[in-house]
C-alpha cells in the first residue's frame, strides 16, 4: 500500500509538467515509416513448440 | 508487423493512461537520440507488476495479483504431486520461476499489447490504446496451442457451435473469473466463477423430449463434453525443458480423475518421464499421477456421433480408453481411467 501511494504520488506530480507529446518515444513509435524502417521481423527456433 | 509498435498519436490527448508520459510506466531514456541508449533500462511490460495498475485500479489489480492468469499457480499444483520433497524443492527454485512462471500474464497482455509467445510479438492491440477486449490477439496467443483453434475451426475442421454463433472467449469466461475474486486458488477447477454449460443451459430446459431423457438419464455420470464434443483436439507431450512439446490429434473418452464414476474427454499433458531431467529432477511419483486429465474441448456440437446414436458408446464404445489405447511410457495411474462399460 506505501509503494502504491509513493507511485500515484510520483505519477501525479511527474504527471503534472510532462505528457507523452513532449517525449523523444514517439518520435520513432509515433512515425509509422520509421518504425517500418527498424522492425525486425522475430527469428524462432525450430525447437521452439507451439504454446 | 512493424504497425504494432507505432503509437496512435491521437491518444495522447484522449487517453489518461498516456498523459503521465512514456517513461513514467516504460523508464528508458526519453532524453537520448541514440536507439541502444533510448531503450536502456526499459520495462517492456511495467503491468507486470499489477501496483502499477493499482494507483487507479485498487481492486481489480488486488484481484488480479492473486489469480492464476498471474500466479500461474495452475502450473505448479499440476506437476508437484509427481515429486518427493527435494524435487519439488528443486523445481521451485530452478524450474517455475524461469520457466513456468514467465507464462504469466500482465495486465498489458491482455488490455494494451498482444503476449510475446515463442519469440512472436507482434505488438500493441491497437496503437498502444487501453482496450477492454480483443481475443484474437490476446487470448488467442496464450491459449492458441489447444482452446483457440479448437473453438475456432483451425484444429479439428469443427467450429464451436458458440463461436458460430458470433460469441467470444470472454461471453463464457468473465471478467471476474479472468481477473481472480481475491482468492489464490490452487488450479483453475477451484475457480469459483468458472464458465458451466448448465448456467446457460439448465437440466430440464431443453427443447425436446429426446434431448430431455437424455441428459435425466446420464445425469453426471456423464460429463456434458463426453458427448458434445464433435471433433478430435490436441493432445501435447514428450515436454522437455528448453525444448517445447509434441503434439497429436486425439479423442479419448475415460473415467474423469477428479469426479470417479463420471465418463468424460480426456487430454494428455505434455508431462514424460524425462521432462525434468535437465534440471535433475527424475520425478519419483511419476506413475502416481495421470497422464490424461479431464478437459473439455472447446468444439461443442448439439449433434455428435454420440448424440446421434446410443450404440457409439453402448455398443462400440468409440473413443474409449483401453489398454491398448493408454500412452506409451505413461504413468501407471493411467489404467484407472479406463472405463469399464456396463453395457
Amino acid at each position: 500500500m506505501k509503494r502504491t501511494m509513493v507511485v500515484a504520488a510520483a505519477m501525479l506530480f511527474a504527471g503534472m509538467g510532462a505528457s507523452a507529446a513532449d517525449e523523444g518515444c514517439i518520435t520513432c513509435h509515433g512515425d509509422a515509416a520509421m518504425m517500418k524502417a527498424l522492425y525486425q521481423p522475430p527469428s524462432v527456433a525450430a525447437t521452439e513448440a507451439e504454446g | 508487423m512493424y504497425k504494432g509498435f507505432v503509437i496512435d498519436l491521437s491518444l495522447l490527448n484522449s487517453d489518461p493512461h498516456l498523459s503521465q508520459g512514456c517513461t513514467t510506466c516504460h523508464k528508458g531514456d526519453d532524453k537520448a537520440t541514440d536507439r541502444t541508449k533510448a531503450h536502456s533500462g526499459l520495462v517492456k511490460r511495467p503491468s507486470d507488476d499489477p501496483e502499477l495498475c493499482a494507483v487507479c485500479h485498487p481492486d481489480v489489480a488486488a484481484n488480479y495479483s492473486l489469480s492464476l492468469h498471474y500466479t500461474t499457480a495452475g502450473f505448479k499444483n499440476g506437476v508437484r504431486p509427481r515429486f518427493s520433497e527435494s524435487e519439488a524443492a528443486i523445481y521451485d527454485k530452478k524450474v517455475f520461476e524461469q520457466s513456468c512462471r514467465s507464462c504469466h500474464a500482465s495486465c498489458g497482455d491482455c488490455h494494451v499489447k498482444s503476449p510475446t509467445i515463442s519469440g512472436v510479438d507482434i505488438g500493441l492491440l491497437s496503437g498502444h490504446k487501453f482496450v477492454r477486449k480483443d481475443e484474437a490477439k490476446t487470448c488467442a496467443l496464450c491459449h492458441g496451442g489447444r482452446v483457440y483453434p479448437e473453438f475456432n475451426g483451425d484444429y479439428g475442421g469443427n467450429a464451436d457451435v458458440h463461436y458460430q454463433k458470433g460469441m467470444s472467449c470472454v461471453d463464457c469466461h468473465k471478467a471476474a473469473g479472468l481477473h481472480g475474486n481475491g482468492v489464490a486458488y490452487p488450479d483453475m477447477r477451484a475457480v469459483a466463477e468458472k464458465p458451466t454449460c448448465v448456467g446457460c443451459h439448465p437440466a430440464g430446459a431443453e427443447a425436446s423430449d429426446k434431448a430431455k431423457q437424455a441428459h435425466a438419464v446420464h445425469g453426471d455420470k456423464v460429463s456434458c463434453s463426453a458427448c458434445h464434443s464433435s471433433a478430435e483436439y490436441r493432445g501435447c507431450s514428450s515436454c522437455h525443458l528448453g525444448e517445447g512439446a509434441t503434439d497429436a490429434p486425439m479423442f479419448v473418452l475415460g473415467r474423469n480423475p477428479r469426479m470417479p464414476g463420471q465418463l468424460t474427454t480426456l487430454r494428455l499433458v505434455p508431462t514424460v518421464r524425462d521432462t525434468f531431467a535437465k534440471a535433475g529432477i527424475a520425478q519419483a511419483n511419476y506413475d502416481a499421477v495421470q497422464n490424461l486429465w479431464d478437459s473439455v474441448p472447446h468444439n461443442t456440437k448439439k449433434r455428435t456421433d454420440r448424440t446421434r446414436d446410443c450404440a457409439t458408446c453402448h455398443d462400440q464404445q468409440a473413443h474409449f480408453l483401453t489398454v491398448d489405447s493408454l500412452p506409451v511410457g505413461g504413468a501407471e495411474a493411467n489404467k484407472a481411467l479406463i472405463f469399464n462399460f456396463r453395457k
